[in-house]
């Protein structure tokens, strides 16, 4: 009974899946190769903003301030390590 | 994920506030259960800091797909803290993202609404399929996509009825490109639906009593 729930999950997961993948693809071909703020720019009729100069790490970069990312990033990793030492969850 | 990324200034200043509006009474009725309902534990609060933590990090990360693209979490973000938590976890990463200079200030009240609409959604789906016994990744994976899809109907709503400033372009146009939009994320909500699958799958089956419909099991 669990493996046929398992079996129909993948199914239907899978099915989804395919389906947003094609449609994905599809829109990708018509839009061609865009930053996210770019696209929106067009779609809105804004002047375009050209995004690139840093190619980051194969390719990943930050958004906004890194600076202020990584120090943003360390307190909230703190806290959590304090809550998680204190409440002993 | 699906998130506004327009310019302050893109929205007028009546849109502005109407969504920010609309967002604070949601998160007051949230803040509000929490309160007089639903009392908040020692370990909710830790999973929260986790979820917030995780979210913010990965919500800057710029991944080369698609021509660029974002993921956030709130799928995940939904399925383990619920849409009450979830709210409060996304308005917190939001400001933390406006902050770092990642997102309009103005925005924040439109965005609010997307990401709520994502994390209630997906939380909603992972729990109605629950009751037809899916298995853990499959529920978790059906429900990130189809939250991230109500997330780009949200964003393309919004859009739509706020308009945009200074730009004179028909509806039309605007619906198509934003459409275009929507299906590409819709990319990325595969990914994101993967990833949720195999944490929630892990934790169901390393900390099976953070989940919470594994904790109403075991209250009853």
């Amino acid at each position: 009974m669990l493996e046929q729930n398992n079996k129909k999950g993948t199914i239907i997961f899978g099915t989804i899946v395919l389906i947003f993948l094609a449609l994905c693809v599809f829109a990708y071909m018509i839009t061609g190769d865009k930053g996210i703020e770019e696209r929106f720019s067009n779609a809105a009729g804004l002047p375009g903003e050209l995004e690139g100069g840093d190619n980051g790490i194969i390719g990943f970069t930050l958004e906004g301030n890194n600076l202020s990312y990584l120090i943003i990033l360390a307190m909230g990793l703190g806290a959590t390590a304090i809550l998680y030492k204190k409440y002993r969850v | 994920m699906a998130h506004i990324h327009l310019p302050d200034g893109a929205f007028s200043i009546q849109w502005i506030i109407t969504w920010w509006i609309l967002a604070v009474i949601i998160l007051g009725l949230c803040l509000y259960w929490l309160k007089k309902v639903k009392k908040i534990d020692n370990k909710t609060i830790t999973l929260a800091a986790m979820l917030t933590a995780a979210s913010f990090a990965i919500f800057q990360v710029n991944i080369p797909l698609f021509g660029g693209v974002h993921m956030t979490l709130t799928p995940l973000t939904g399925i383990l803290a619920g849409p009450v938590i979830g709210s409060i976890i996304v308005l917190i990463v939001n400001i933390l993202s406006a902050a770092i200079g990642h997102g309009g200030w103005g925005m924040i009240g439109a965005n609010l609404l997307v990401n709520i609409t994502e994390v209630t959604v997906a939380y909603g789906i992972y729990k109605a399929l629950s009751k037809i016994n899916l298995d853990t990744f499959s529920k978790a994976g059906i429900g990130t996509i189809i939250g991230l899809l109500f997330g780009n109907i949200a964003m393309l709503l919004i859009i739509l009825i706020s308009g945009i400033q200074g730009v004179n372009q028909d509806i039309q146009p605007l619906l198509y490109g934003l459409s275009l939009i929507a299906a590409v994320n819709m990319g990325v909500a595969i990914i994101e639906s993967f990833i949720t699958g195999y944490v929630v799958s892990y934790i169901k089956r390393v900390r099976p009593d953070i989940l919470a419909e594994e904790s109403h099991a075991g209250a009853k």
